[in-house]
């Protein structure tokens, strides 16, 4: 388990998690960490971006659990209940402007699995991390 | 958000980025699309060679202004990203199928 990151829920804030996941995968080595690290920061602060646009939160944490063949990601804000999956047709002829968080977290993941908890949201990101290139 | 330049040739505005298109970065980029597409320049060429991180907001204020670029009689269009974590977001969600992209500002200039 690695330390756990708390910021403040702004789109400036959250950009503390890049680094951070840096962290979290340096155990894999750098090639390996360098391989992993864009795209899970792009599912994470996606999903961070949604806590700070609809669920209004005042505080982000983000806690990983790392093991050899995956990466536990859990994200818990403050924030109002998410209240189901608005996620966009994918239709490109028909460009939507946004509400592709989601779906690029879904892309990106393992699995994600939501649970509303008695003041905020829990989100459990898990990426396959042998999987990944 | 500061672009590096934006510069008007042959009716084409440039608009060069750096570093992150984020959450953070795509408010301050629509307004200077949405700006350039108010004085009538509705062919834009945004250089995003040397970003290195966009996520859906960043891609959300692209795709806003190449809409009203398109119902303007224009269009946006971008330099492709060199960093495998700026084009990502493109290729997940297919928007690299919608914009039209090339390889460097010049081959844009002279494409179009």
């Amino acid at each position: 388990m690695s330390e756990p990151l708390r910021v403040d829920a702004n789109f400036e804030a959250i950009r503390a998690a890049g680094p951070w996941l840096r962290s979290v995968l340096e155990p894999l080595g750098p090639e390996r960490s360098d391989a992993l690290a864009g795209s899970i920061e792009l599912a994470v602060h996606e999903m961070a971006t949604n806590s700070i646009d609809h669920g209004q939160s005042s505080v982000i944490d983000l806690h990983a659990t790392l093991t050899d063949k995956s990466l536990a990601i859990v994200l818990t804000d403050d924030g109002d209940p998410f209240e189901g999956n608005d996620s966009p047709a994918q239709h490109p002829e028909e460009p939507q402007v946004r509400g592709y968080g989601l779906v690029i977290v879904e892309a990106l993941t393992e699995s994600v699995t939501y649970e509303r908890q008695t003041a905020g949201n829990k989100w459990t990101m898990r990426f396959g991390i042998d999987s990944h290139t | 958000m500061e672009p590096i330049s934006a510069t008007s040739a042959s009716t084409i505005t440039t608009v060069e980025l750096a570093d992150r298109l984020d959450a953070l970065e795509a408010a301050p980029l629509r307004e200077i699309l949405a700006g350039h597409l108010q004085l009538g320049q509705s062919r834009i060429l945004v250089d995003l060679s040397k970003v290195d991180f966009v996520d859906s907001a960043g891609l959300a204020a692209l795709v806003k202004n190449m809409k009203d670029a398109r119902s303007n009689g224009g269009d946006l269009r971008l330099v492709r990203p060199e960093h495998p974590d700026a084009i990502r977001v493109f290729e997940l969600t297919r928007f690299d199928e919608v914009f039209t992209m090339y390889d460097s500002i010049e081959a844009g200039l002279t494409s179009w």
